[in-house]
């Protein structure tokens, strides 16, 4: 019973974000501009285009067992990976810096 | 004289409420990775991945509820910078996620017009989806950076110890720096 009321909290506040933005959709002048369906992923108006082109997808789209499809992943980790580093770096900079602090003012004078 | 029997010399392993919840999250970001890269997998497995990876956003948020809901009620008290920095940062990193996942969903191809829901897709929200899914992937950085210490604690445990053989110390939180 906990865990159901958990989940309707959830999606309660899921709906409300939801809504919230098709508001916001629905006064924009683009929003009722529809994408005409072609077939094709890319060829779509209002898509971005894909950044290295159309050759070598399959059917659905995907680029399976290419170099591209694999260094898609650095996409994601690269910026990541940086925002980890650069948060970490600072904290452990401001816990060293909040340590020597601690450390002059405890020290006898 | 006390006999161990054989059961006692190897008493079973036991999954820890903080093991599980660093496995789900292993998971959870391994699917968001690859379901980020639609090169790899098509557009068909992203739509289905990405309504998943929604399904388990819920059950993220169900194994974390003792945080948020301590949280939540401390955040208009007294509550540590970082703690409230990390509120923030989860937070808009759940109204972003409910988007992407929307916004995906309303444009689906694939999914929804497989289970007979043909969907008219939109300017707004594929612009928002796109939009969206750049923006998550910052969040996503800020919020496992923000958990750092106690994601590598529990590598440390749960991954590089077994592996290794050598035994890890230092006392792994379950909920208050969990991811």
């Amino acid at each position: 019973m906990k865990t159901i009321t958990r989940i309707l909290i959830i999606l309660l506040a899921a709906l409300t974000v939801v809504g919230a933005t098709w508001a916001v959709g629905a006064g924009s002048s683009d929003s009722s501009a529809t994408v005409e369906r072609r077939g094709d992923f890319d060829r779509d108006e209002g898509l971005p285009p894909r950044p290295e082109g159309e050759a070598g997808f399959d059917r659905d789209g995907s680029q399976v067992l290419s170099i591209r499809g694999w260094l898609g992943f650095l996409e994601t980790l690269v910026p990541i990976s940086i925002i980890i580093t650069v948060v970490t770096l600072a904290t452990n900079w401001n816990r060293r810096r909040h340590a020597q602090q601690r450390a002059s003012a405890a020290a006898p004078v | 004289m006390a006999v161990a029997t054989l059961s006692n010399a190897h008493p079973k392993r036991q999954w820890s409420e903080t093991m599980k919840n660093f496995w789900i999250d292993i998971a959870l970001f391994l699917m968001f990775i690859v379901d980020m890269n639609t090169h790899l997998t098509g557009i068909a497995v992203h739509e289905w991945l990405g309504i998943v990876f929604g399904g388990a956003l819920v059950y993220h948020l169900l194994v974390h509820w003792q945080w948020i809901s301590s949280t939540t009620r401390r955040l208009f008290s007294k509550l540590p910078a970082v703690q409230r920095l990390r509120y923030g940062v989860d937070l808009l990193l759940f109204a972003v996620m409910v988007i992407v996942v929307a916004s995906g969903i309303l444009i689906s191809r694939d999914a929804l017009p497989a289970v007979g829901l043909p969907i008219e897709p939109s300017r707004f929200w594929s612009g928002l989806h796109h939009l969206t899914s750049n923006l998550v992937i910052l969040l996503v950085g800020l919020h496992l950076a923000l958990s750092w210490s106690w994601f590598t604690n529990a590598w440390s445990r749960y991954l590089w110890a077994p592996l290794t053989g050598h035994k890890v110390g230092a006392h792994i939180g379950t909920d208050e720096a969990a991811l």
